[in-house]
């Protein structure tokens, strides 16, 4: 009797041990699973940018415009993975270290960063790490993408690039180690809360625009001689707008891969300072976002379709950071009122500060990133964040957005003016005059299409001849002088 | 279940099985610096070609902009030059 009860208890624990490893097997390949489809939704996203920034180029720049994107790509992958993960993984403490006291809530994950470890290899025993860089290096293309709308149609393609390398593979992902991981020396100091990234992606690449487009001016003929702004007309808006809706498609995966899956423990999602939410959660914010977004942005642009768009983009930056605890009907006011802001920020950046951002980002991007952030410090205060539990309060976020904005605006200005030095920010003025696609590519992308008299948007409202404008501009930008030197 | 990989061979406690050695090893070093040698030299080359390019077209429009080609067409400024027609 006794030998069989001992028989009974070994087989048993044998098939309990069996199905306990075979749990955790699952578990594994769900969360490997997840992160890459979320990667793959994420493209839509480089997809959105794309047709969005070409749409909303002059025909005579599309294809540089477009290209911009696609390059991006090819420079911040490898950065990122030679150096940009390396910085999240072993510069939470910040440079020099901190000096705070935290518990190491993935002990060895600086090691697993490097690009000889394991952690970025073929590996049968991790199921994890590679598709959670991947997931990362989706935010680093969008970070880099943020800034590219802004300088589209006078920057050097090579200049952007290099700019995209620095913003996508370092500054970003500096700030990230900082306030978006569970050991950045903001969260477990002063428990800052950015769950979905207003401040750490959107805010930092919007100071980071802000900086470059200081040193790289606006398009010719942008301005008129009294300082008034004029509005080039985007070669095609839908395709401007189609563009956007795809953002606004990627931005769920976005969302869904800023979340940690814990399958076997309660509640089964934790934020990225691993503090629990759920996945229905956030996806009621971001789409209330968007409905609130929109309402705010057709309001305030008086029914203008795309800052109707760009306002819905603002709405869900502005409750990001907050995302995994706003109640939907929270995260539909607060939108509203990003969308509202946007619109008021961008008429003001492009109007009074006379800043030609191209697309808005600086607005929609910069501005409501850190809004969103200063929202959290209303709105979840007391919540408590991270694996210190620090309650967030509007001392740490403030402590975030003093950390961020400098270190987003001096890097993209400093790196900015060193290129304009150099003389390799911005094309000639003969060339952005003749437009960038005949310089880069030497044809015309629309060969079979007619040219029709490109025509400006005059500051009163009113569609004047371009051609007349522009040579105007490029007069009064040479001053009969060439602007930049050649063979240099 | 489907069970192809010769473990008998390679051991059940194989983790990483890198074409060039496992973690850390020289083979993977190797890789590594090659890998970013191309980085920079793709970065490099990115600001050449295009300057290449920029320039030749700059120094073109501008000839034709002193000889007073610049004309005024129904699209936008059409500067004339040899090069482009």
């Amino acid at each position: 009797m006794g030998t069989s009860v001992w028989l009974l208890a070994a087989t048993v624990e044998e098939r309990v041990d069996a199905l306990e490893s075979a749990n955790t097997l699952d578990s594994q390949i769900l969360t490997e699973q997840f992160y890459f489809w979320t990667v793959v939704l994420m493209w839509l996203i480089h997809v959105g940018f794309m047709a969005y920034e070409s749409g909303a180029a002059r025909r005579k720049n599309i294809m540089s415009t477009a290209m911009k994107n696609i390059l991006t790509i090819a420079v911040v992958t490898p950065t990122f993975y030679y150096f940009g993960w390396y910085i999240y993984g072993c510069m939470e403490e910040g440079w020099p270290k901190s000096g705070h006291d935290s518990p190491d809530a993935f002990p060895g994950f600086c090691g697993l960063t490097a690009p000889w470890s394991e952690g970025l290899g073929p590996n049968l025993q991790d199921h994890v790490s590679l598709v959670f860089f991947l997931a990362f290096l989706l935010f680093s293309w969008t970070t880099a993408s943020i800034m590219s709308g802004a300088l589209i149609e006078r920057v050097r393609l090579s200049a952007f690039l290099l700019l995209a390398v620095m913003l996508g593979s370092v500054v970003w992902i500096l700030d990230a180690a900082w306030g978006w991981s569970s050991g950045g020396w903001l969260t477990t100091r002063f428990g800052f809360h950015d769950s979905i990234a207003s401040g750490v992606v959107h805010g930092v690449a919007g100071a980071f625009t802000l900086g470059v487009l200081l040193n790289l001016g606006p398009r010719i003929g942008k301005y008129d001689i009294a300082g008034r702004a004029r509005s080039f007309r985007p070669h095609n808006t839908h395709m401007t707008l189609m563009g956007l809706m795809l953002i606004f498609t990627g931005f769920y995966a976005f969302y869904a891969a800023c979340l940690v899956i814990q399958s076997t423990v309660f509640p089964g999602w934790l934020n990225i300072y691993l503090s629990p939410t759920t996945l229905g959660t956030i996806a009621m914010v971001i789409t209330f976002g968007f409905a609130g977004g929109f309402t705010g942005g057709w309001f305030a642009s008086k029914g203008d379709p795309f800052w109707t768009l760009s306002g819905g983009l603002a709405g869900v930056i502005a409750v990001s950071a907050g995302a995994d605890v706003y109640h939907p009907s929270l995260a539909y006011l607060l939108s509203f009122s990003g969308g509202m802001a946007c619109v008021w920020v961008g008429n003001f950046i492009e109007r009074r500060l006379r800043i030609d951002d191209a697309v808005g980002a600086v607005a929609v991007h910069g501005f409501c990133g850190f809004y969103g952030v200063f929202l959290v410090g209303i709105f979840a205060g007391g919540y408590p964040t991270g694996v210190n539990n620090i309650e967030s309060s509007m001392g740490g976020q403030l402590m975030g957005m003093m950390t961020f904005l400098p270190l987003g605006f001096l890097s993209g200005y400093a790196m900015s003016w060193v290129l304009k030095k150099l003389n390799l920010l911005r094309v000639s003025a003969e060339v952005e005059l003749e437009g960038l696609d005949l310089a880069e590519f030497q044809r015309d992308f629309y060969p079979e299409f007619e040219r029709i008299p490109e025509v400006i948007v005059g500051p009163d409202g009113e569609e004047l001849e371009a051609g007349p404008i522009l040579l105007d501009g490029y007069r009064a930008v040479t001053n009969g002088r060439p602007t930049t030197r050649v063979g240099a | 279940m489907f069970d192809a990989f010769p473990f008998d061979e390679w051991s059940e406690e194989i983790t990483t099985f890198w074409t060039f050695g496992v973690e850390g090893d020289t083979g993977t070093i190797i890789l590594t610096i090659l890998g970013v040698l191309l980085m920079i030299g793709s970065l490099v080359q990115f600001v050449r070609l295009e300057s290449q390019k920029l320039d030749a077209q700059t120094a073109a429009l501008r000839q034709a902009l002193a000889s007073a080609d610049a004309t005024v067409t129904t699209t936008t400024v059409t500067i004339t030059t040899t090069e482009l027609e």
